[in-house]
């Protein structure tokens, strides 16, 4: 141990805090007892370096969806933190995630966004890797190495691959639990969006991508899920009629079943409102809800398939609180919405987004359009216009949250702004729907700050070295 | 695609000095000017009531492999009613991504026109750099792509039936397009 970690250890705190440069413990960064976290994290280069250490490099990490590379031999290039991987889909069908970086010199390996190969060639001197990240070959080996290579240790580093309703996540941590285990009971609600068919999501298209000058935090804090903001940041939404009105909380959107669990948040919306707009009765069985309005993004004929992928309880709610908006621990955002276009008809469509650090003030946003394989053709352009038009680089209602994220990190810069804090005064607890099936701690009335504030609480138990 | 790299099939190049050319010029250079100066109202009646405004993804590929942009999904993909739904929301002074509004400077050049297999349509392409600047920050974000429009003339003069903004950049410069570009 460093004479920093046994003074923390000393004063009985934990096991891998860390002395800041000036002094401060790590840990005091969070205040258990007032629900607040130190801006100081959104600025503060040696804290993004211990994210990256303890976070990026030992949590499960999106980088795409199977839809992606569906045949051997094809890959996409993503991020882990700021190391770049290459996403392979390997001859035997299975998926590779490969450090892309050439284990001689550092070049790196794979310098395009997608395509396909049986082989990675390095432009520099030409060393060859196979899609399992083994080392192959170098030009004129035997003259330049004789047998002195040590192939074995040249393969490629690789990240544990797990995949869920065919999103891909990787892992650098080998002794990280499995993907399911790391989620815990929020995989419940993510098998709501993602698995709810026979044949499974398919992509739209490549993701759109965006840098913002804002910590990755900006977003990833808000996504756990910050439903109170619609209010004030999308208040345009409400003034030209996309988004209900301001008139109460219901109408307002501000009503749900809250969902948290190991650092994952969501909403689930009260599709009873919207059922009394379109059929002015809000009493029905689950088949009958099913039948009036499907799934968002599936046909009324593809409903009979939710019975072959997921539990009763799923598909009780899935009819009723279908979660709508939330993040999976750490970066790992959906958006499962009924957008209301502007010619009256309504696309439902599913987009994901991954938050990808490029410094302490700087992220990457990408952005990926998703439809059920099976749906109708005019269904699935429906949900491809309504994501686009609603989020991603032009939508209207994120356009906004891209205006708060970079200001929330600019104003971090102020020596006197740094010393305040995030603050998650409106803390709920479990209080759950009469017979809610699900999972997790579950708050059903007014949104709250309970999600957010668990998302910090498990962030700082891996900075903290905890889990 | 079509062999000289557009997306629209193309006939005879129209040459700069010809009517067209200046006609075609002459819109674009208005366009921006309503543009700059957020009218965007009268920037309404320069499009064509049947308007597809897109921007593919692109991603980057070797040379060999041809063709960056995937036009299963943009940035963009508007109509005339989407268009006018965003500036709807621009005028309610909620628009926070654009209120206080970027600060833009278009610079349209390289103006290159062709006819079309339509008679009154024209497949007109043309670099663009957008500078946007936004608050106290003194840098600005530079957008820079290549648009492929067509456009179609009207009793009042040409109006924009189609525009597919072919930008230069995998990853977006700048943290959203907010902004027409």
């Amino acid at each position: 141990m460093s004479t920093d970690q046994e003074t923390a250890v000393s004063k009985g705190i934990h096991s891998r805090d860390v002395v800041l440069a000036d002094g401060t413990l790590l840990s005091e960064l969070i205040d258990h007892g007032r629900h607040e976290v130190s801006l100081r994290v959104l600025s503060d280069p040696e804290i993004y370096n211990l994210e990256m250490e303890r976070l990026f490099a030992r949590t499960w990490v999106m980088v795409g969806h199977e839809t992606e590379i569906p045949n051997p031999g094809d890959f996409v290039t993503r991020y882990i933190g700021e190391d770049s991987v290459i996403v392979v889909r390997t001859a035997t069908g299975d998926i590779e995630i490969l450090l892309n970086a050439c284990t001689h010199r550092n070049m790196q390996l794979c310098r395009t966004e997608y395509g396909s190969t049986n082989q990675f060639k390095c432009p520099y001197h030409g060393w060859v890797f196979g899609q399992n990240g083994q080392f192959l070959a170098a030009p004129f080996e035997k003259e330049m190495y004789f047998d002195c290579l040590d192939k074995p240790a040249l393969a490629l580093r690789k990240a544990r691959v797990e995949t869920l309703g065919g999103v891909i996540f990787g892992n650098f941590d080998e002794d990280a639990p499995t993907l399911r285990e790391f989620f815990g009971d929020f995989t419940w609600y993510l098998e709501c969006i993602l698995c709810r068919t026979d044949d499974g999501l398919e992509v739209v298209g490549p993701p759109q991508r965006a840098i913002m000058n804002s910590n990755w935090k900006g977003p990833a804090e808000q996504g756990s899920v910050d439903g109170y903001h619609t209010l004030g940041l999308h208040r345009s939404m409400f003034e030209i009629g996309m988004f209900g009105s301001l008139e109460n909380s219901e109408t307002a959107g501000m009503i749900s079943v809250d969902v948290s669990a190991n650092g994952g948040g969501l909403r689930c919306i009260d599709l009873g409102v919207l059922f009394q707009v379109k059929q002015g009765t809000g009493a029905t069985t689950t088949e009958e809800r099913l039948a009036l309005m499907p799934p968002f993004g599936m046909s009324p004929d593809m409903v009979p398939q939710l019975y072959n992928n997921l539990t009763e309880g799923q598909i009780d709610i899935i009819s009723s609180y279908p979660p709508s908006v939330g993040q999976a621990f750490c970066t790992f955002e959906f958006l499962l919405i009924p957008a209301p276009l502007p010619d009256g008809s309504v696309g439902p469509f599913l987009a994901l987004h991954t938050w990808v650090p490029r410094g302490p003030e700087c992220f990457e946003i990408y952005t990926w359009v998703l439809v059920e394989k099976g749906a109708p053709e005019e269904l699935k352009n429906l949900g491809r216009t309504a994501a686009v038009q609603t989020f991603g680089s032009s939508g209207q209602i994120e356009q906004d949250d891209g205006e708060a994220w970079p200001s929330q990190t600019k104003t971090a810069r102020g020596y006197v702004a740094r010393k305040g804090t995030y603050k998650y005064p409106a803390q709920r607890g479990h209080n759950p729907p009469d017979g809610w099936p699900g999972p997790g701690e579950v708050r059903f009335g007014f949104t709250s700050d309970d999600g957010q504030w668990q998302w910090w609480q498990r962030y700082f138990r891996f900075l903290l070295g905890e889990e | 695609m079509t062999s000289n790299g557009a997306l629209t099939q193309v006939g005879r190049r129209i040459r700069v000095g010809e009517p067209i050319h200046n006609a075609a010029t002459d819109f674009l250079y208005e366009e921006a000017y309503l543009l700059e100066k957020g009218l965007f109202e009268d920037w309404l009646l320069l499009l064509d009531d049947e308007i597809r405004y897109l921007a593919p993804v692109r991603r980057t590929r070797l040379r060999h492999e041809g063709n960056e942009f995937d036009t299963t999904m943009g940035h963009f993909e508007d109509t005339i009613l989407t268009l006018k739904q965003r500036i709807r929301r621009l005028r309610t002074q909620y628009a926070w991504a654009e209120d206080p509004p970027s600060r833009t400077r278009r610079l349209v050049t390289n103006i290159r026109a062709h006819e079309t297999a339509v008679d009154n349509q024209y497949a007109v392409t043309s670099s663009l750099l957008v500078l946007r600047n936004r608050g106290d920050e003194p840098n600005f974000h530079f957008i820079a792509a290549l648009r492929e429009d067509v456009l179609r003339e009207h009793e009042d003069g040409l109006k924009l039936k189609r525009r597919t903004i072919l930008l230069d950049s995998a990853v977006l410069p700048s943290h959203n397009v907010a902004i027409f570009l």
